[in-house]
């Protein structure tokens, strides 16, 4: 009989490993609900209520456009409502949006605008202009997701070294795409030096929507 | 922080002030809990992901009003089940199935049907009131009292139940081999 349920809990165990990505997800998605501190929501109860019905409307749209990617007509909706989230001390993680919302594209063949959405992913933790604008296949820009979901995992861990052993992999990797690319494509030169192109600081992560845009519309 | 699972009183009621970094450890171990749970009930892996990203959002949400921060597990639990029944009354469905082939990753089904095959079958063919109660107690350890508490039932009344669930699972493991 204990054998029996030694096997039911290794069993159990194999149905509880998920991904990291989807569980940092899952826990940012729920914090961002954390309520205000008792002291603070009695103070401001008459105006949440006012701003609440004001906006319960709005609220529908926000909350149907936040599995927009970009290129639909709700994405704009969802940046403006992270935007809004930011401005109110919102701790929502967003970076992890970025990547995943990088793998849908790519798996929709816009490996451009995943790149670009990798390279908003990574601001302030890599420096994200060392990844290459373009590149010529689905693998490489795949391999750069999951190289950039390192480096993501390892900043929401803290781990200093980690994040640094990370974006080493990270670097070398992109180096050797943009390498192979060269002598194939000469127009990419155009687009390597990345720190022509605008908002490349990464210094915040509130730049990082501005970014977006302007990549998208590149 | 909240390194451990379950969570002691002192970090829950750190997480219940408004702790982010305590709440965001508590979630991250609390959450693929979760979806293991699910699974073990016999949802798709999306379907037990969806809800449990819900039960967070309901643990942070009412993490701040728990009363007795040692009985955060039964409550979490309680949580989680509540979910699961409102999910079931949204789909409409009464009846449970076994976990399939068909609604697991190629990697599950490869899994199952080699270590696992036997003892996720035979769990699969139990009641789902069965299941639940196994998986409170065999897999997550909770004490009877506690399993009492989660399915409002008296702690005697929950004692023979499991003890019946267990008698029903080795029997229809045997039945497989």
């Amino acid at each position: 009989m204990s054998d029996l349920f030694e096997n039911l809990r290794r069993y159990a165990s194999s149905l509880g490993e998920v991904d990291d990505l989807v569980t940092h997800r899952a826990t940012a998605r729920a914090l961002a609900t954390q309520p205000v501190p008792h002291r603070w929501r009695s103070r401001l109860a008459p105006v949440a209520a006012a701003v609440a019905l004001s906006v319960v409307g709005n609220a529908a749209l926000v909350m149907t456009a936040d599995s927009a990617v970009p290129g639909d007509l709700l994405y704009s909706i969802d940046r403006a409502g992270e935007e809004i989230a930011d401005w109110l001390g919102s701790e929502a993680d967003h970076r992890t949006e970025r990547l995943v919302e990088a793998y849908e594209l790519a798996a929709l063949g816009d490996q451009e605008g995943a790149l670009a959405l990798a390279r908003e992913a990574l601001s302030g933790v890599f420096e994200e202009t060392n990844l290459p604008v373009v590149v010529s296949n689905e693998k490489d820009t795949g391999l750069l997701l999951e190289l950039a979901k390192d480096v993501v995992t390892a900043a929401h861990t803290g781990d200093s070294d980690a994040v640094q052993e990370a974006a080493h992999r990270l670097r070398d990797q992109a180096q050797v795409i943009a390498d192979q690319s060269k002598p194939d494509n000469p127009g990419n030169q155009d687009n390597t030096p990345a720190d022509t192109r605008p908002g490349g600081d990464g210094d915040s992560n509130n730049n990082s929507s501005g970014n977006g845009d302007k990549d998208k519309d590149k | 922080m909240a390194s451990q699972w379950p969570p002691t009183p002192q970090q829950v009621g750190e997480g219940a002030a408004g702790d982010r970094q305590v709440m965001s450890d508590i979630l991250t171990l609390g959450y693929p809990k979760v979806v293991a749970f699910y699974r073990g009930l016999g949802l798709a892996y999306h379907e037990a992901q969806d809800l449990a990203g819900d039960v967070a959002v309901s643990v942070v949400e009412g993490l701040s009003r728990i009363r007795q921060p040692a009985a955060f597990e039964a409550w979490f639990w309680s949580v989680a089940r509540n979910h699961f029944k409102a999910f079931l009354r949204r789909r409409r469905r009464v009846a449970f199935e076994p976990v399939t082939p068909e609604s697991m990753r190629p990697d599950e089904v490869l899994m199952t049907a080699g270590e696992h095959g036997q003892i996720a079958a035979a769990f699969g063919l139990l009641s789902p009131k069965d299941r639940q109660l196994l998986w409170l107690r065999e897999v997550e350890e909770l004490s009877h009292d506690q399993i009492a508490d989660i399915t409002q039932q008296t702690a005697g009344a929950t004692r023979v139940a499991i003890h019946r669930a267990r008698q029903r699972l080795s029997d229809l493991y045997q039945q497989l081999e």
